[in-house]
């Protein structure tokens, strides 16, 4: 089997921005994600209960310049305001042509 | 002493004694947590409900009635967000941002203190407009916008993410059931409520006390953050309801509202919301810290307003009616 390298993004953001997380995606031509939930702590938030609002955790895979281009839309729109995870890391694919 | 009876009476109902066995409960590190589910749901419930019942009600209203009271509550959304920020930035020396968020909060109202209110004059034999409901849908929204607006002008963004809030707020399960509700039940009528009461009238405070024990939960988790908080804010959350009950009685008043509707306008001008305003401030001031305006909010003018408020109101009222 012939496994190709690509970027998995992973974004853990408020469930309240979910859907402009998703238009910045699409805005950069992704074709799909997976969102689960997510809670925990950071450096700013306490608690996850539902009426601090819940976490989600967005995935993508992403060709390499797509995962800088989306670190970087997040780290302008989104780090200094929100409460907000953003990286990226490699992976194995099949399939690539899928995720470019 | 009257009003210390009607104080303690409120104390030992059912819906306050549950509040206080979610922050015991807290307190004692329970593992008693509601499902996320199931607050959706309780949320999705009384403000059916109530918006329901509403609307049943304001079926039988005349325009003559209803345009006095309205405007009154009108007036006091608007003025309260901002005179709430003026005080927070002049004298709480708060951010623009977190001003914003709590004058937000203090000029929406609570529909869960609303429903504790429309309990208490009924416990105590006080009668009021069948239109109060409509009040409280009155009182929701506007003030949320005044406090984003107040920010949002200064600091000068795009009204692309106006549009978001907006839609937020309106398009938001708290006031599209609120407002759909009122609608239902104005439309359906007396012949609406035969359908539906059953389950949304006569069961209403029994939810309510389930709503009240994740409210007590919550609460309990925010008490450590009363210290962050801090001594200006704990005051502010008691005396600027105060305030603003005080005001909301003259007005009522003027616009002719009952003893009962007064006492009622004044709970909803002293409340503060947490349901509705929390989730629009999540998403236009997401700079502002929960830390303030949920745990004033919850921890502070909540259970001010349910334990002592409501009764202090009431007697206010009757200083003012003379009765």
């Amino acid at each position: 089997m012939k496994l190709d390298t690509a970027k998995l993004i992973t974004i853990i953001a408020d469930d309240a921005i979910e859907n402009k997380i998703i238009e910045d995606l699409k805005s950069v031509s992704v074709k799909g994600y997976t969102i689960t939930e997510a809670r925990g702590e950071g450096l700013n938030s306490i608690h996850n209960s539902s009426w601090e609002g819940k976490s989600i955790r967005i995935e993508s895979l992403v060709s390499e310049s797509k995962a800088e281009k989306i670190i970087e839309i997040m780290t302008d729109k989104y780090l200094d305001k929100y409460a907000m995870i953003v990286f990226s890391s490699d992976v194995k694919v099949v399939r690539r042509e899928r995720f470019n | 002493m009257e009003i210390a009876e009607a104080l303690l009476s409120n104390l030992r109902t059912p819906m306050f004694l549950a509040f206080f066995l979610g922050i015991f409960a807290t307190l004692i590190k329970s593992d008693l947590k509601f499902p996320d589910g199931m607050y959706t749901g309780l949320t999705i419930y009384l403000l059916l409900a109530i918006g329901l019942k509403g609307g049943v009600k304001l079926s039988n209203t005349t325009i003559e009635e209803f345009y006095k009271p309205a405007l009154a509550a009108i007036l006091l959304c608007i003025t309260i967000p901002v005179i709430a920020y003026v005080i927070l930035t002049r004298l709480g020396k708060y951010d623009m941002v977190n001003a914003a968020a709590l004058a937000a909060h203090y000029g929406s109202v609570s529909a869960v203190t609303f429903s504790e209110a429309l309990a208490f004059m009924d416990s105590q034999h006080i009668t009021y407009e069948g239109f109060m409901p409509s009040m409280l849908a009155i009182m929701e929204v506007p003030a949320i916008i005044i406090a984003i607006f107040i920010v949002k002008s200064k600091s000068g963004e795009d009204s692309d993410s106006w549009k978001k809030v907006l839609h937020e707020l309106f398009a938001g399960k708290g006031t599209l059931l609120l407002l759909g509700g009122l609608m239902i039940g104005l439309l359906s009528g007396k012949k609406g409520l035969e359908q539906f009461g059953p389950l949304f009238d006569t069961p209403f405070r029994g939810v309510l006390i389930l709503f009240l024990l994740e409210v007590g939960i919550v609460t309990g988790r925010r008490l450590s953050d009363l210290k962050k908080a801090g001594v200006f804010l704990i005051g502010f959350g008691i005396i600027f309801p105060i305030m603003c009950s005080f005001f909301a009685l003259l007005l009522a008043k003027i616009a002719g509202l009952s003893l009962g509707g007064a006492s009622i306008l004044a709970t909803l001008a002293a409340s503060a919301s947490y349901i509705a305003a929390p989730s629009a401030i999540r998403i236009a001031l997401p700079e502002a810290s929960p830390a303030y305006y949920l745990t004033a909010a919850l921890a502070i003018t909540f259970p001010f307003n349910i334990s002592i408020g409501i009764p202090l109101y009431l007697s206010m009222a009757k200083i003012i009616y003379g009765a």
